[in-house]
């Protein structure tokens, strides 16, 4: 990415910048300035409604901030589409299972493919006969292991799939930073790790860069770079997994609940 | 050859034969059908594969109809154009425009909302048509006379129910094979992914608001086709075409046939206006039988004709019509 590899993990590709959403009395999202670097795989955790899923949506532009700026790559993006984010690199998965539920499983990958191809406004080739479409979207089965399924209708496979899936049509993208809301909410915890692994994998061999909302403690200090601690808004508390764990207020908040 | 190819050249085979087999009276009728079964292959592009429904999609096909009148009113003098070719483009041009502007509007809605939106914009039409009686002749409507094929100008009654037909077929086969090839095309695609998850498609990087647009302009151009190539075998356009009742007819005829299926319009208009036609001659009351059996239709067939088809035969559907959905 012409990054001297020796800053390579400093280089900040994601800033907020005093980012506030109140939904009336509750302070959603509170003056809020994060940072996310190159290459890491960033955890979210707090408890329920401390704001993290309103982040996501701020920074992906589901949601419109009241106030405070989304810089990506040092453009300020707050306002963009999230069509135009996803081209940017910049893509997300939901909490609850979002696909295309009527296509198979191929198609939905190819959704993305096409997408990430820049292939979405060509009307006259055929999408089946397309080389590159094709083998990238079975790579990307492959990849997450959901080849066998390729023609299943999105619908009928099991959760851990469809949310795997979910992830993966982001991945199809291409993206620099993605946002995983909740990648393994309802999943049976057998499935859970292999879910995460699958990610983590993922993430690993492309160039990624990885915002994760979660809830088990145990996938967020195994698999997370950094992790960042947020209650009511704000910021508890971030630093690397061990040291989070062990702060007061952590224990306190966050793990006191759980 | 795959099976679709097979009963797609058969059917093409009896097309053309048929106007040497049938009645002059059914060669006529199955003209118009043909221009009805361009038309709601248009709007299935919107309906069945972007899944926006629109109550007021005739005012494309009143459109195209009226644009051809107009083009041949007397009061032109030399500017009045009879070339069908020529014609057709401006048609094209014209309901691109309307098509974009009104469009740009729709889309901002879905759902419901889309529906009435049109609804609101073809009630507006048809009252214009009615009102603005020096230009369209109010509820009269205006003369449409012959037009001159690839310049060749043909005898009424050999026109009305012989040559016309085939130009019709032609362009009905040019306009089938277009679609085909948009609903294979990665754009049809993308359509499809904005039909079953508009969030996500956004997510994923589809300007959603734009296909939108886009599938709205090509049904619009594709309804103004279908009541241009009306116009004249109808010889006289008046508001009627436009109505709302009529804008309900296209939504029937893919129910009917079976929006999400490729060939459902083309059947649902088929079989839509022949039973019409039928019923309309031993009765006036023709709405209330006719609206019986589209009520059976959907009761027993709820994935439209082919839909059912498509079930019925799954070696088929695999090839032919489950591909299109």
């Amino acid at each position: 990415m012409g990054i001297k590899s020796d800053t390579k993990n400093q280089k900040t590709i994601l800033r907020t910048e005093g980012l506030r959403k109140y939904f009336g009395e509750v302070h959603a999202v509170d003056n809020l300035d994060l940072r996310v670097n190159h290459g890491e795989i960033l955890s979210i955790i707090g408890p329920n409604g401390s704001g993290k899923t309103t982040l996501l949506n701020l920074i992906s532009n589901m949601v419109e901030p009241d106030e405070g700026k989304v810089f990506f790559y040092g453009k300020d993006v707050t306002k963009w589409a999230p069509s135009k984010l996803a081209r940017m690199g910049l893509v997300r998965s939901f909490q609850i299972v979002n696909l295309f539920d009527g296509m198979s499983v191929l198609d939905n990958m190819k959704a993305s493919v096409i997408s990430k191809l820049g292939k979405t406004n060509k009307p006259f080739i055929k999408v089946d006969k397309d080389k590159e479409v094709m083998e990238r979207s079975q790579q990307l089965l492959e990849l997450f292991k959901l080849s066998d399924k390729a023609d299943s209708t999105a619908r009928d496979i099991p959760h851990g799939d469809r949310k795997v899936l979910d992830v993966a049509l982001c991945f199809a993208l291409d993206p620099k930073l993605i946002l995983l809301d909740e990648p393994t909410s309802g999943v049976g915890t057998s499935e859970k790790t292999q879910v995460i692994q699958r990610i983590e994998e993922a993430v690993r061999k492309g160039d990624v860069t990885a915002v994760i909302v979660e809830h088990d403690m145990d996938v967020v200090f195994s698999y997370s770079d950094k992790v960042v601690a947020m209650h009511r808004g704000k910021i508890l508390a971030e630093g690397k997994p061990k040291d989070v764990k062990k702060n007061e207020e952590v224990i306190k908040v966050i793990m006191g609940e759980l | 050859m795959k099976p679709y190819q097979i009963v797609a050249l058969i059917g093409l085979v009896i097309a053309c034969l048929l106007p040497f087999i049938i009645s002059k009276y059914y060669t006529f009728i199955l003209a118009v059908t043909f221009c009805f079964a361009i038309y709601a292959l248009g709007y299935n592009i919107l309906f069945g594969r972007t899944g926006l429904l629109s109550f007021g999609h005739a005012l494309y096909l009143g459109l195209g109809a009226y644009t051809v009148a107009f083009l041949m009113r007397p009061s032109l003098g030399a500017y009045r154009i009879f070339s069908m070719e020529l014609i057709l483009l401006i048609v094209i041009a014209v309901s691109l425009l309307v098509g974009l502007m009104l469009g740009a509007i729709c889309v901002r809605y879905t759902r419901i909302f889309f529906g009435l939106i049109n609804l609101g914009f073809v009630s507006l039409w048809y009252s214009l048509l009615y009102k603005l009686r020096d230009y369209t002749g109010g509820s009269d409507g205006l003369p449409v006379y012959m037009p001159t094929l690839f310049g060749i100008e043909f005898g009424y009654e050999t026109f009305r129910t012989f040559v016309f037909y085939y130009y019709v077929l032609g362009i009905f086969l040019l306009a089938a094979f277009i679609m085909w090839r948009i609903y294979e095309s990665p754009f049809g695609l993308a359509l499809k992914a904005i039909r079953e998850n508009g969030v996500r498609a956004e997510f994923i990087g589809i300007p959603i608001g734009r296909y939108r647009l886009a599938a709205y302009v090509i049904s619009a151009i594709y309804g103004a086709i279908g009541g241009a190539l009306w116009a004249p075998l109808s010889g006289q356009v008046s508001p009627d075409i436009s109505s709302w009742l009529s804008s309900g007819d296209v939504v029937f005829m893919n129910i009917l046939g079976g929006m999400h299926t490729f060939a459902g319009p083309i059947v649902g208009a088929f079989v839509f206006y022949n039973l019409k036609v039928q019923v309309m001659h031993f009765t006036t009351y023709w709405s209330i039988i006719l609206g019986g059996i589209v009520i059976f239709f959907v009761i027993i067939f709820p994935g439209g004709i082919m839909g059912w088809v498509s079930r019925a035969i799954p070696k088929i559907r695999k090839r032919f019509y489950a591909q299109k959905d």
